[in-house]
Order: C-alpha cells, then sequence, then structure tokens
C-alpha cells in the first residue's frame, strides 16, 4: 500500500514539466543516483555514551524515509551526521557514492528543517529562503525567481516580508521548509518539524509535506517519535532504540510483521499471550500459555518446540463470537468483565480463563454485535494475522 | 549592569507562536483599577532619593554657576580658553579611543564567554568579573607599577638590548589610553556578553547547513544579532569615558589632560571659586546630555539596560542587503584552515585576558617585593608590608570604615531597589520604561560633576563629610545596579506559586512572605552582596563628600598615590581584591544554591 494513494487520494506520477521538474536533482553520471545515502557501520559516541552503534542502512533516491523512535535513541544524532553537524566516531557516510561525513556542513548541500526552525530572527522569510542561494553566489533575477518559487510552494506568498516572530508556528515551520528546499539539496533533513505544532495543524501539514515531497526531487529523510505520523507518510520507516535500528520497513511491514518484542510494543496497540512453543508446521507455530489455552501465530526466526516465546496480535485483527457458537473453531475463550461505551467505539474489557486480563476496541458498526459485562465470549484470529516471537 | 541573573533562555522561545509582536512595553489594561496600581506608591523612596541626589544638586549646579553681575563668565571663559576647549576635545577623543579599542578586544572575550568550550567560558568568566568588582583605582595601580621606570616593561626592554636606558611610559598618552581601554573593558563584554548568550547557537549552525562557511556564518548571522550589544557596550565605555578621570589622572601626570581630570583638580584645590566649579560640572553634563541625546537617535537608550531589544537587529539585518556582495571574499576566506581566520580573534581575547589579569598580578607581586621604588620584578622578597599594613591605624581604620559602610549602604540600597523593582515587576501602571530609565541613570552621567552637586547640597544639610553624607553618595551608582539586578530576579520567579499560594488561602502580604521572599532570598542577598561591593570600591563620590575627617581604603589609597609611591599601596591593592573575591566566591555560592533549591538557573551575570 502506497502512503500516497491513502493520503492524497489518486498517488499521481511525479510531474515532470514545469518549474517542479528545474527542482530536480539531475541524476548523477555513471547511473549512481546522487540523492543515495548509504551509511556503513555509522557510531557515534559521546565521552564514554554510545549515542548511535553500528548503523548499516541505504536510503533510495528520492525515498521518504523516517526515523522513528523514543526520545533518546540516536535519531537526531544520526541526522546531524548527515548534516556534518557532528562527526561520526567510527563508520562513513556516502551521498551518491560519494564520502560525506568529512566534509564540513557548509559543502555538503544537504538542507535541514530544524525542531526550531532556526530561522534567522534578523532576517525577514524572503532573506531568510535566499539566504542559502547568496552563499552560492546566486543574485538577481535568478535568485528573485527562486525565492519566490520556493515561497509559493509552501504557500507563504502573503507572509514573505515578514520577521519569524511574526509569523504562526505553522508559518514558521513553512519558512524552514522553504529555506531548506529553495537550493535543491539532493538530500533533505527533517527533525520533528511539526512537534511545535498543535494537533490539527499536524495533520494539515503532514499531508501537505508528502504533496510536497512529490513535487521536488529530493530524498526525505524525516525523524519522529510519533507511530501514526511515520505510518501515514513515509515510503520506508527505519524503528530505533538505544542507538540501534530494530526494524527497517514499509510501513505495513513494520505493523504488521514487526521483528521483535520493541518494535510490536512501540508500534500501537497489540495483545500478547505467552507461552511455550509445542508445535511448528507449515510456517504456523502453536503456544501453550501457562493457561492452558493455545495460541496461534506466523512463526517467527529461529524458534523451536520447547522455547519460550508470545504471540502478538493486533487488537483489530481480532474477532470477537460469542461462546456457545457452536463453532468448533479453535480460540480463546474467556469473560468480558466491563464495557465502557465511548460513542463511535466501545471498549471491551476482557479476563481470559486461566487468568489474564485484556482490553479490546470494537467500532459499534452496523452488523457488528455488542456485548455486556458478563457475557462468556471467545476470541479468534487469523493464524498469519499474528507473529510468533521471542 | 546589564548583566543580571536571569532564567537561562529557552531554547523553544524562538519557535512559541507569536503571531503578533507586542511591544514589550506592558502598559496596563486601561479601566480596570486592580490594588496592583497601588504598588506605584512603592516607587516614591527611590523617585524621591533621585530628587534630592541627582535632580536637587543638577538645580543646584546651574544656580551657582552664574554668578551675580556677569552671569556667563564663566561659562565665556571655559568656551574660549583653548585649555578647557582642548581638554573637552581630548575628552571626546580618549572616550573613542578606548571605546573602539575596548570594542575590538572585547568582542572576542564576550564571543568566548558565551559560545566558548567549556573551559575557555569558566576561565573567561571569571577573569572579567573580579576586574569588573576590583576598584578602578587598584587596577590602575598595577598598570602604574608596570609602566614604572624600573618596572617589568623596560626590565625587558634593557634585557633585550632593545633600548640602552629606561624609556617614559609613565605620564604619557598612550600610557593613558592603553590604561583607560583596560581598565574599561569589562563594561564592554557585559552588554556584549548578554546579548551573545541569547543568541542561539543552532542559528549559525543553520548557517553552515546552509552553505555559509564559518566567516559568511559570522558575518551575516552572528554578527547583525549581536549588534544590540554593540551598541549598548558602546554607549556605556564611551559615556563612562567622558567622565572619566581616576585612571587619566594617575597615569598621565600633569601634562595635557582630559577634561575630568582638570574639574577634579578644580574642585579639590580651587575651593574659593565654586561658581567656576559648578559652570565646568555642567558644561560636562550638558556635553553628555548632547551625546545621549545624539545616540538616542540611532538606539534606543533602553537599550544600554536591556540590550536584547529586536528591532536594533532587525534594522542590522536590513543592512546586510549591502553586505552580500561581500559573500564570495567570505566563502574564500572560509575555504582557509579555520585556524587562519580564527587567529585574530584568539589573539585579541588573550591579549585582552592580559589586560585584566596583568594589573592585578602586578599589584600582588608588588606587595611582596623589598624595594621601595618600584622596582620589579625581583626576587627580594618579604612579608614586611603586610605587617606594616596591619600595624598601621591609619590603614585598619580605612579598610573598617570601607566595610562598616559598604554594609550600612548595601542595607539602605537592597531596601530601597526591592520597593522600586517590585512596582517595575508587579505594577501595572504607564510609564514603566521611563522610571528605570530614569533610575539607570547614575550609570551613564558623569558622576564627577554629580558628587560636585551633590557636595553643594549636603553642604547646607550639614551631612559635608559625614558618615551619612557618604552613604548617600555611595547609594547613587548601588542603586541602579541593584535594582536591575532584583528585576531580573522578580522576572524569573514563577508568579504561579504565589498565587497558589493565593488560592490556598493566604493574603497577599503573607503570600510574598510566605512564599515569595524564601524563594528569591538567594538573589536579594546577591543584589545587597553587590551593593557592598560598589561602596567599597567608590572613589568618585568618596572625594567630593569625606570631607576631612573620614577615610576609605580607596580614598587613602587615592591621596597616597598622589604623594609617594611605597610597597604598601600594593598591600592596600591586595586587601581590596581578596575582599572582591571572597564577596564573589560567597555570591557564586549563593547562586549555585538557589539553583539546587529552585531550579532557577543564574550565574553571577
Ligand atoms: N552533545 C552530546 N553530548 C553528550 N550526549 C549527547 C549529546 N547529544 C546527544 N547526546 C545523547 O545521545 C542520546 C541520543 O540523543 P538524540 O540523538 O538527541 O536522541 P533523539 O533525537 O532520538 O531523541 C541521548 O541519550 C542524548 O542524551
Ligand atoms: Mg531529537
Amino acid at each position: 500500500m502506497s502512503s500516497r494513494a491513502q493520503l492524497g487520494g489518486a498517488a499521481t506520477a511525479p510531474e515532470t514539466n514545469g518549474s517542479p521538474a528545474a527542482l530536480r536533482t539531475p541524476v548523477e553520471a555513471g547511473g549512481s543516483d546522487g540523492r543515495q545515502l548509504r551509511f556503513t557501520g555509522v557510531t557515534k559516541r559521546y565521552q564514554d555514551f554510545e549515542a548511535v552503534r553500528g548503523f548499516d542502512l541505504d536510503v533510495r533516491g528520492g525515498e521518504f524515509l523516517t526515523l522513528l523512535g523514543p526520545s533518546g535513541s540516536g535519531k537526531t544524532t544520526v541526522l546531524s551526521m548527515v548534516a556534518g553537524f557532528q562527526s561520526p566516531t567510527a563508520g562513513s557516510i556516502h551521498l551518491g557514492g560519494q564520502r560525506l561525513d568529512r566534509l564540513p556542513p557548509e559543502r555538503r548541500d544537504i538542507g535541514m528543517v530544524f525542531q526550531s526552525y532556526a530561522l534567522f530572527p534578523h532576517m525577514t522569510v524572503q532573506r531568510n529562503v535566499a539566504f542559502p542561494l547568496r552563499m552560492r553566489g546566486i543574485r538577481g533575477a535568478e535568485l528573485a525567481r527562486r525565492v519566490s518559487h520556493a515561497i509559493d510552494l509552501v504557500q507563504l506568498g502573503a507572509h514573505s516580508h515578514k520577521y519569524p516572530t511574526q509569523l504562526s508556528g505553522g508559518q514558521q515551520q513553512r519558512a524552514a521548509l522553504a529555506r531548506a528546499i529553495v537550493f535543491e539539496p539532493p538530500v533533505l533533513l527533517m527533525d520533528e518539524p511539526l512537534g511545535a505544532l498543535d494537533r490539527r495543524l499536524r495533520e494539515a501539514v503532514q499531508f501537505e509535506l508528502v504533496n510536497l515531497h512529490r513535487q521536488i526531487a529530493s530524498t526525505i529523510i524525516y525523524v519522529t517519535h510519533d507511530q501514526d505520523e511515520a505510518l501515514t507518510m513515509s515510503d520506508r520507516i527505519v524503528i530505533m532504540n538505544e542507538g540501534r535500528i530494530e526494524q527497517v520497513g514499509t510501513p505495513r511491514e513494520i505493523y504488521a510483521s514487526p521483528a521483535n518484542a520493541f518494535v510490536a510494543t512501540f508500534m500501537g496497540e497489540s495483545v500478547e499471550f505467552r507461552g511455550r512453543v509445542e508445535r511448528i508446521a507449515d510456517g504456523i507455530c502453536t503456544l501453550r500459555s501457562a493457561d492452558g489455552v493455545h495460541v496461534q501465530g506466523r512463526n517467527g526466526p529461529g524458534l523451536a518446540v520447547g522455547d519460550e516465546a508470545v504471540v502478538v496480535v493486533r487488537p483489530e485483527r481480532i474477532t470477537l463470537a460469542p461462546a456457545a457458537d457452536g463453532t468448533e473453531a479453535a480460540g480463546v475463550s474467556g469473560q468480558i468483565t466491563e464495557v465502557l461505551y465511548m460513542g463511535q467505539r466501545s471498549r471491551y474489557t476482557v479476563q481470559i480463563d486461566g487468568g489474564s486480563v485484556l482490553h479490546l476496541i470494537r467500532e459499534n458498526t452496523v452488523g457488528v454485535a455488542s456485548y455486556a459485562a458478563g457475557d462468556d465470549i471467545v476470541l479468534r484470529w487469523a493464524a498469519d494475522e499474528a507473529v510468533v516471537l521471542r | 549592569m546589564t548583566s543580571v541573573p536571569v532564567r537561562a533562555p529557552d531554547p523553544q522561545a524562538g519557535a512559541t507562536l507569536a503571531p503578533q509582536e507586542k511591544p514589550a512595553s506592558s502598559s496596563p489594561p486601561p479601566a480596570r483599577r486592580s490594588p496592583i496600581d497601588r504598588l506605584a506608591w512603592l516607587l516614591v523612596p527611590v523617585l524621591a532619593f533621585y530628587a534630592l541626589t541627582l535632580a536637587y544638586p543638577v538645580v543646584r549646579l546651574a544656580a551657582q554657576s552664574v554668578p551675580d553681575g556677569d552671569p556667563l563668565r564663566h561659562y565665556r571663559t571655559l568656551l574660549t580658553e583653548p585649555l578647557y576647549l582642548e581638554a573637552l576635545g581630548r575628552t571626546f577623543i580618549y572616550a573613542s579611543v578606548a571605546m573602539l579599542g575596548a570594542l575590538i578586544i572585547g568582542y572576542p572575550l564576550a564571543y568566548l564567554m558565551s559560545h566558548g568550550p567549556r573551559l575557555a567560558r569558566a576561565v573567561v568568566t571569571t577573569l572579567i568579573v573580579i576586574p569588573f568588582f576590583v576598584a578602578l583605582l587598584v587596577r590602575t595601580f598595577g598598570w602604574m607599577t608596570i609602566f614604572a621606570r624600573n618596572g617589568p616593561i623596560n626590565k625587558l626592554l634593557l634585557g633585550l638590548g632593545v633600548v640602552d636606558e629606561p624609556v617614559q611610559l609613565m605620564y604619557t598618552q598612550q600610557a593613558v589610553l592603553l590604561g583607560m581601554i583596560a581598565v574599561l573593558l569589562p563594561y564592554m563584554v557585559l552588554p556584549l556578553y548578554t546579548v551573545m548568550r541569547r543568541i542561539d547557537p543552532r542559528l549559525t549552525q543553520a548557517a553552515n547547513g546552509l552553505g555559509a562557511g564559518g566567516p559568511a556564518a559570522f558575518a551575516f548571522v552572528f554578527l547583525p544579532l549581536s549588534i544590540p550589544g554593540v551598541l549598548a557596550g558602546c554607549v556605556l565605555v564611551f559615556m563612562l569615558g567622558l567622565g572619566f578621570f581616576i585612571t587619566p589622572d594617575l597615569l598621565g601626570g600633569s601634562g595635557e589632560q582630559v577634561y575630568p581630570v582638570l574639574l577634579n583638580r578644580t574642585l579639590t584645590t580651587a575651593v574659593g571659586e565654586p561658581a567656576f566649579a559648578s559652570a565646568m560640572s555642567m558644561v560636562l553634563l550638558v556635553a553628555s546630555f548632547i551625546v545621549l541625546l545624539a545616540v538616542s537617535r540611532v538606539v534606543p537608550l533602553s537599550a544600554i539596560w536591556r540590550p536584547e531589544s529586536a528591532a536594533v537587529s532587525r534594522r542590522s539585518g536590513r543592512a546586510l542587503d549591502a553586505g552580500w556582495r561581500r559573500v564570495n571574499l567570505l566563502m574564500r576566506i572560509s575555504r582557509l584552515p579555520s585556524i587562519v581566520y580564527r587567529a585574530p580573534g584568539h589573539v585579541l581575547a588573550g591579549v585582552g585576558l592580559a589586560l585584566c589579569l596583568v594589573p592585578m598580578l602586578a599589584a600582588v607581586l608588588m606587595s611582596f617585593q623589598r624595594s621601595t621604588f618600584a622596582e620589579f620584578p625581583s626576587t627580594d622578597l618579604t612579608t614586611d608590608w603586610y605587617r606594616e599594613f596591619l600595624a598601621d591605624p591609619r590603614w585598619v581604620d580605612a579598610f573598617l570604615t570601607s566595610i562598616r559602610l559598604g554594609v550600612v549602604v548595601a542595607l539602605v540600597v537592597t531596601t530601597l531597589s526591592t520597593l522600586a523593582a517590585l512596582a517595575l515587576v508587579r505594577g501595572t501602571f504607564p510609564g514603566k520604561d521611563l522610571i528605570m530609565g530614569v533610575i539607570a541613570t547614575p550609570l551613564i552621567i558623569p558622576s564627577v560633576a554629580l558628587a560636585f552637586g551633590l557636595y553643594l547640597v549636603l553642604f547646607n544639610l550639614r551631612l559635608d563629610g559625614t558618615f551619612a553624607g557618604l552613604v548617600i553618595g555611595h547609594a547613587i551608582p548601588a542603586v541602579p545596579l541593584v535594582t536591575l539586578i532584583l528585576v531580573a530576579n522578580l522576572r524569573a520567579f514563577d508568579y504561579r506559586l504565589e498565587q497558589a499560594a493565593r488560592g490556598l488561602g493566604a493574603s497577599p502580604l503573607r503570600a510574598f512572605l510566605t512564599v515569595t521572599l524564601p524563594v528569591l532570598r538567594p538573589g536579594f542577598l546577591v543584589a545587597a552582596f553587590f551593593g557592598f561591593l560598589t561602596s567599597f570600591d567608590e572613589l568618585v563620590f568618596t572625594i567630593s563628600l569625606a570631607g576631612t575627617g573620614l577615610r576609605t581604603l580607596p580614598l587613602r589609597l587615592w591621596e597616597d598615590l598622589h604623594v609617594r609611591f611605597s610597597p604598601i599601596l600594593a598591600v592596600v591593592s591586595v586587601a581590596e581584591m581578596l575582599v572582591v573575591i571572597t564577596v564573589l566566591g560567597v555570591v557564586a555560592l549563593m547562586m549555585r544554591l538557589r539553583q539546587r533549591r529552585t531550579g532557577m538557573k543564574g550565574s553571577i551575570l
């Protein structure tokens, strides 16, 4: 599934004529895409603390890649090493086949939107946006044309003569964006650019950013700690934890097939059943929990009969059925102990036979049965909708 | 100065939504007459004090300067005699040179203090804060020992074979100018530092990322943002330079002198001609006033005590449009190894630190030398002078008088300033900026002239030559400093704590006493200590007001320096420095305590 299609309706091919084309960085000779970024064994150590360790990643040209992880997981440090504000303790970073990590920041040609925006307070929006072009010796009509084009792209035309303190948070964010794309960098870095905006504005800008990515040719590396943001915007997501990569994949892969328990719990709600592996057949693994209940899921890597493991399943993949429905299909039986009505949805608290308690949220849609406290029920899911992890 | 403890700048502050910028002066919501307005009455004591010690003395000076018969006689003399005109012109030139010199040396120092490596920050800050509070006189004394005929510079030149006999360094124009630059340097560095500290280092980083190398990022981003500090520092140093007489008097001898030196000599010698002295004072006051008026057309004067105003850096941002043409040159310089373009700054900062440190070290060394001539360095060391100092009741009395005076001044000034600061921070009445400006004036108008006016007033009240008279005189320079510190402290205080106390049932006064005061107590103590130090170092008002009986430590030092040279004077200087350093140490400790207790950040600056 393309996140574009989901967000923007019809996913159109990038425009090929007109000014957006002018913003596209030409593919370098020799077939190597100048927008490709390659990390090889990148490590960053602060005194005795490793903020990033053994970071290996290939970023494709023109890709929208998101670094997602809890605060302190090293995301900003990775971006800083690409931008040149920090240098790796070990490893290397290449852009389009050329070694990047030894250049000073001003020679890297990388656009960056800071979380604090870092707009120059003594310059108007226009002067801020013109800054990187001036530093490249561009002036006159060419300068004016490119500045106004970038300002139009972020729809800030009406505010181009204002100073940063005269702009709202959202406008500041756009000004910072215009400044970062005006010189057509092959790579654009964004460090939690929406963190300072309120929820409603954030959603609108998410959409605009994806739209903008379609018009410019840059590879985007986007940092956030917000799972929903990552899921809706990215081509691929890199999950980071304690300076390490936990998983790389499309939003669907990350969500549906978490590589480990950290990714599973970090990415949205999940219901977990612990137990011991009893049988592995046809890629399906059956666990027997301490309560004596049998649960199934796709077999995870390196599991053998007798191992301790956990079945992870997304709550929306679980169906609820009355206990006495006559079907003999396997399931986990339990009892509803509490129902919280929330309008569009209801939240059920379920006590599994044998002890453990879990929560499920159900849409109150036509045709979906509703339950009351005290009802005996059975939980079922398709075995390949769940994953078994260590 | 503006060097006041404030909350560390919030990194997010720049990013918060500020759709419509509001002017900083928060005038009250009209129509609503809240009990807050009564806070304006708290300003009465300070304003009454200023009326008595600033406004009235100036009126007296003006009245006295126009004798019956031929009222403008003295002014005619002053404005036609080459002696006075040349002195006035020289004063402007010296003040300008001191300003530029201090700027060139002080800028890299302030940069190191605010954005340098952690260790450099700590070292430079200490080395700038200490001389800021060590008396001008003591630092000038250090320069005298360095420039002396048998001093280290001549020793070095002779040793290297550059000269055959000692060169005359004392009583030269160069000595006066170097001394002025060195002595006024901290007043340049501190406003620069307050502004630079607020410049987010990420802005320079962003400029780098956008393609600006070090020199270009400095020229187009850092420098324009630091302009408000440059202006504040320049105004402050220039105005201090206009009224400055201690250093030129001691280093310049009897030759061509600046106007304030002539004025001071007239005051202390020509007792019979108060009318002429008054006219001289008026000329200096009016000249300063004209300068301030001219300056205020370029810079809002509030920039001196609050140099972070945005308007100024905006103007410098517009000025950049002319500078973009240099971008290619700057980019070429950026390609050089960074050591090349950083070198000038490092050298200047080194010179600046030397200018601060060397005179104080010289005084310390001198105090251990056996020779009674300013012959040093030598290896013939002794502690005899310390023993002599402690055995001489004249010195011990002067020392104790200074301490007593400092304590009383600290108490009086902190009380006055607390009331004023409360009104200025909590009150909701119009004209607060103007009142703050009035309170700050003693920092920038020539105190020699003012001191003579105050002498005339106190003479009528029979307070001249008394302890009370000196308390009044010392309070004049202390009130602005202490008020600025307290205003910053009260601003940083989280007012919601007090509101919470009110919500829990405390009356306004009780909430203030049980919540606000305990939290701010270290801040009050720090302010009081700075009041103490101001008085402990004060010389200008003391010269005019002490009369014949009372002697403070700086006054006795000043008088002896004009009579004969003795290493005991170095001991006096060391004693002064020790008191200053001890007090600063205590202050630093209390800052730490406050930070631990309340999380309010702050440093001595
Ligand atoms: N300059 C620095 N010195 C020491 N430690 C740092 C520095 N910068 C970041 N760190 C540490 O490195 C870790 C990763 O930081 P960061 O990359 O900012 O994480 P994130 O952006 O994912 O929140 C954090 O624990 C942080 O404290
Ligand atoms: Mg971060």
